[in-house]
């Protein structure tokens, strides 16, 4: 059964320095859902899941995260929400000093799992993305693409019901980006609400989900299947 | 909460380790300042003694009927009649033949005139009243000093945990986003301040020790100075940690 579990009402957002990043934006996402947000450099795509994760607040109108707004959530519900969200991005965001195991445990540890929960579901995480062997290796001894893996097991393995990819395959080759896309799906299948921001018209023609594009801080489009075009 | 707390203690000890000549150096700017507080306390218990050796040893000189009014005082004199004729002869002119009472020299103490016996209680009041101020001033000196001297600390170790906050910017984006509280993110720092802390009271004492060797002092720092110090180490980088993520 299927519920909104992602709702912007009328939201804008424009930062201090002035500029509008997000105008009068109102969309749904339901729980299982897959979707693409794309659109060129500036327009607001970025900022869209910043609001989901409440890194930002809407500046008008109210976003709604599985039916709480998320800009009148004080700071320790902020981070009660935010371990029902995993977050992808372009740029990993790994530890260089800790190993693969390290940087995935890390994301429950901060959240005061007990060790043998840490130890078991972070082996789950990495056996998901396929890099069990190379659990006691440093990020920088991974390619691009493991290295994006073991982001994905570190967004995942607190089991989130929400899953925010920012331009995940942008520093991927097409092989590694299509290994990713599935992988994401296998998540979306098990019940994860996937929203992938991309610039890849490649990924994004390659299957029938929902589009949303945005332009200058405007919803553009919001159709319920495929094709990379912005209008 | 086994597994929290060695979560922080070792978050804590790898902050001091990726940023470990910074912060020796800090833990040794510490210690010496410690060696300036630990030389005001030694002078502070030094002088707290002294005038309380001096308020102890306040007298009073009591008129009294008998011996037995004597009894459970320090007394420091008992006058002979003839002394005591011959004193206030010199002080108010002949008395002639007046029965006079026994004159005595005693320690002072809280309740001497309700003693009974004691007809009359006669101190130098100015003595104490001066003792008792001195220590009263030289005790707020002192605390505006241990003040002066927490807020030093407070900033060169919040100074420090400030740019281990920054060099650690990466770990606390990602314990944002993953849905750390921002107490479980301060912890590690906290637990930071408390290693250069503790590092800074291990300096401390090595310099203590080597001082006390080169120089063959004699005298023992007592316990109660050297806690004394290290609590306000502790408390100042406790603080600054707080404050400072």
């Amino acid at each position: 059964m299927s519920f909104p579990i992602i709702q912007f009402y009328n939201v804008s957002k424009v930062y201090t320095n002035g500029i509008v990043a997000l105008s009068n934006i109102s969309l749904s996402i339901l729980s299982g859902e897959f979707v693409f947000v794309i659109g060129p450099a500036g327009a607001g795509k970025t900022t869209l899941v910043k609001l989901i994760y409440a890194e930002e607040k809407p500046t008008s109108g109210e976003v709604l995260v599985d039916g709480r707004d998320v800009s009148k959530l004080k700071k320790w519900e902020i981070a009660f929400l935010r371990r029902n969200i995993g977050v992808v991005f372009q740029d990993f965001k790994l530890i260089r000093d800790r190993t693969v195991f390290e940087n995935v445990a890390f994301a429950l540890r901060v959240c005061g799992f007990s060790e043998n929960f840490v130890k078991k579901a972070t082996e789950d995480a990495l056996g998901r993305v396929d890099l069990l062997h190379k659990r006691g290796m440093y990020p920088d001894q991974l390619s691009g693409g493991e290295q994006q893996r073991v982001a994905i097991a570190r967004a995942i393995v607190n089991k989130p019901s929400i899953l925010l990819t920012d331009e995940p395959t942008g520093n991927l080759d097409p092989y590694v980006s299509e290994e990713i896309l599935q992988l994401f799906e296998d998540l979306n299948k098990e019940g994860t609400t996937v929203v992938m921001v991309t610039h890849n018209a490649g990924i994004v023609n390659s299957r029938d989900y929902r589009v949303i594009a945005l332009q200058d801080g405007i919803k553009t489009r919001d159709d319920g299947k495929g094709g990379y075009r912005y209008v | 909460m086994f597994d929290v707390i060695v979560f922080f203690l070792k978050e804590g000890f790898l902050i001091f380790r990726k940023n470990w000549k910074q912060s020796f150096a800090v833990a040794f700017v510490i210690a010496l300042i410690a060696q300036i507080l630990l030389g005001f306390e030694l002078s502070v218990e030094e002088l707290k003694r002294k005038l309380d050796i001096a308020l102890s040893e306040d007298e009073a000189v009591i008129w009294f009927e008998d011996e037995s009014a004597l009894k459970g005082l320090d007394v420091r004199k008992v006058f002979a009649p003839d002394e005591v004729r011959k004193m206030l002869g010199d002080l108010i002119g002949d008395i002639g033949d007046v029965a006079l009472p026994r004159v005595a020299l005693v320690k002072w103490r809280e309740g001497l005139d309700r003693v009974e016996g004691i007809r009359a209680v006669y101190r130098d009041t100015a003595k104490r009243v001066f003792f008792s101020k001195l220590r009263q001033l030289f005790l707020k000196y002192a605390l505006v000093f241990r003040i002066l001297f927490i807020a030093v600390v407070m900033i060169i170790a919040f100074i420090q945990i400030r740019i281990s906050v920054f060099a650690h910017a990466t770990e606390i984006e990602i314990m944002r986003l993953v849905g750390a509280t921002e107490w479980f993110i301060k912890w590690p720092f906290v637990f930071y301040a408390f290693f250069v802390a503790v590092t800074s009271i291990l300096i401390s004492v090595l310099m203590w020790m080597g001082v006390a060797t080169a120089f063959d002092f004699s005298f023992v720092i007592p316990v109660k100075v050297l806690a004394r110090v290290c609590v306000v180490i502790l408390f100042s980088t406790f603080v600054s940690a707080l404050l400072s993520v």
